[in-house]
């Protein structure tokens, strides 16, 4: 069975938030600060650890730091506060795979473990994508540095809204997003009406991409639920 | 007043005046008006009386301007501050709030996975619909004063472009099929506004998603773009029934539902939103609405340099 860490200070999540986990197919171990996570993470070997940002002790940036620092390659997922923007929190220096903000939906929380962990297993302790500063996926070469991309040594010309959306399907890479959660996490707004503006840009990236929406090589459409990056995609660091 | 309009007002007038003093009384003076005879004396005495009159409407004239500045900055300071306590206040309910809404929504979820289908199933569901609701309010309040603090990333855009993306969007709009929508471009060639494209689409969205909701069916929605230098005018005008007097002032403060706004759905941050958006463009937005006649809601944008 699949074995999560869960690292947050706020029994009244904790408590409920475990029992809602297992119910999804985890084994939960949870600890309540930062330094008995790491203890944890470091004696135990969860699969994933999710961990709250603001703990007594080590904070949940620290762990990750020092996880990473040591070469563990763990997957994490950390909770945060609405503090910054999508990209600022995907620039991911302490290493984290993904994040969610707090307060979040326990559903969304189950199906971003799952597909981290699906992700993940293709290439146990590898370092996570988001720390790389390059995405490579067939002939494309996404500069996450430069904010350019590359597709057979061409650059594309993109608006700043379609590279920040590949990039955001690129990092998670075979996973279906709905337009509302992509609304929301690339542009920082959840507006039910408005995401005809990520049909838009989908658009913008198929043209500039030479890709198309009926036989889809790099992004498809599932009708009625949402678009997914197809490749594999390998990050590199410069 | 706006200094970049008031500034050559303020050269040109009193040199225009001065001067037009300074030549009738310098014409003048080549009479003496009792014998008739030109006097260098008098004219010179009308030569200094002209320039007299100009320097001190030159000084009248900067003396107001120093008044005007010293309001507008006092202005300025007072709203920064009341915008940095609402900011604090903000980020503060946020980290209160956080937690125990978390709390809150895993208490009901647990609740709901563990109750078998009965009435008490349905409420829990209902409740947990409430909160994501609550939590949706407080993390988009939030988000508005993090824009606030974290400024824009600019580049140039094309205005007239995301103009017809957003009329394209509204297509999907529960009420677009009920209203009459003209989009009227003055210009061929539009200048560009230096911003964030992202967030410019969503503001003029949230103009267009505002008329199609408080306006009833039929009514006609303008969206008129045009430019007065160095401004870029967007304008968006309907023939609904207008917004009330007592709610012009605050409808772009956050949370606000003025009374047209009762019983339909809504946040109450999306012109709140609007606000922010244009700010950080440097630009203003206002509204001008009469009853029973419709309102026109004018966002000004500087021109991309």
């Amino acid at each position: 069975m699949t074995e999560l860490l869960l690292a947050d200070d706020e029994r009244a999540i904790t408590d409920y938030l475990k029992p809602i986990l297992e119910k999804a197919g985890f084994q939960v171990t949870v600890v309540q600060d930062g330094l008995s996570a790491m203890n944890h993470i470091n004696q135990m070997l969860p699969d994933l650890v999710i961990l709250d940002v603001l703990m007594p002790g080590l904070d949940g940036r620290e762990v990750c730091r020092q996880m990473r620092a040591s070469g563990n390659w763990t997957p994490v997922i950390m909770l945060t506060q609405v503090k910054t923007t999508s990209n600022k929190v995907l620039s991911l220096e302490e290493g984290a795979d993904d994040y969610l903000c707090k307060p979040f939906d326990h559903k969304e929380l189950i199906a971003r473990i799952r597909a981290l962990l699906r992700r993940r297993s293709a290439i146990p302790q590898s370092k996570p994508l988001s720390m790389a500063s390059k995405f490579l996926s067939l002939d494309l070469v996404l500069d996450r540095c430069l904010r350019q991309v590359e597709k057979s040594g061409d650059l594309l010309v993109l608006t700043p809204k379609a590279f920040s959306l590949l990039e955001y399907l690129m990092l998670y890479h075979d996973q279906v997003h709905s337009r509302e959660q992509l609304m929301d996490r690339v542009w920082g707004w959840m507006q039910p009406v408005a995401t005809r503006a990520v049909d838009m840009r989908i658009a913008e990236l198929r043209r500039a991409l030479g890709d198309e929406a009926d036989l889809p090589v790099y992004i498809e459409t599932l009708i009625g639920v949402g678009y997914r990056y197809l490749p594999p995609v390998e990050g590199m660091d410069v | 007043m706006n200094r970049n309009n008031v500034f050559p007002f303020i050269i040109l007038l009193p040199l225009v005046l001065g001067g037009i003093s300074l030549i009738i009384t310098w014409l003048l003076s080549y009479w003496e008006l009792d014998t008739g005879a030109f006097s260098v004396r008098t004219g010179f005495q009308a030569l200094v009386i002209g320039l007299a009159t100009s320097i001190g409407m030159l000084l009248g004239w900067w003396g107001t301007l120093r008044v005007i500045q010293k309001i507008e900055t006092r202005k300025n300071i007072a709203w920064r501050e009341e915008c940095l306590d609402r900011q604090q206040f903000i980020s503060r309910l946020d980290h209160e709030m956080r937690n125990p809404l978390t709390a809150l929504r895993m208490e009901l979820a647990y609740l709901v996975s563990e109750s078998d289908g009965d009435d008490t199933s349905r409420v829990l569901s209902d409740m947990a619909v409430q909160l994501e609701r609550l939590s949706r309010t407080v993390t988009d309040l939030r988000k508005i004063t993090l824009l606030e603090e974290g400024g824009i990333q600019p580049s140039e855009v094309d205005l007239l472009d995301v103009l017809r993306e957003v009329l394209d969007a509204a297509q999907d709009h529960p009420n677009y099929d009920q209203h009459i929508i003209k989009l009227e471009l003055t210009e061929d060639d539009f200048p560009e506004v230096c911003g964030d494209r992202g967030l410019l689409w969503i503001a003029l969205f949230n103009l267009l998603d505002n008329a199609l909701k408080f306006t009833p069916t039929g009514s006609m929605i303008q969206l008129r773009a045009f430019e007065r230098d160095p401004w870029v005018i967007i304008e968006v005008i309907d023939n609904g029934p207008g917004i009330p007097s007592a709610d012009l002032p605050h409808i772009f403060d956050e949370l606000y539902r003025g009374k047209n706004a009762l019983g339909i759905p809504g946040s109450g941050l999306g012109l709140a939103l609007v606000r922010t958006v244009v700010n950080l463009h440097e630009g203003s937005i206002t509204v001008d609405s009469q009853k029973d006649q419709g309102s026109r809601i004018t966002l000004k944008l500087p021109m991309a340099s």
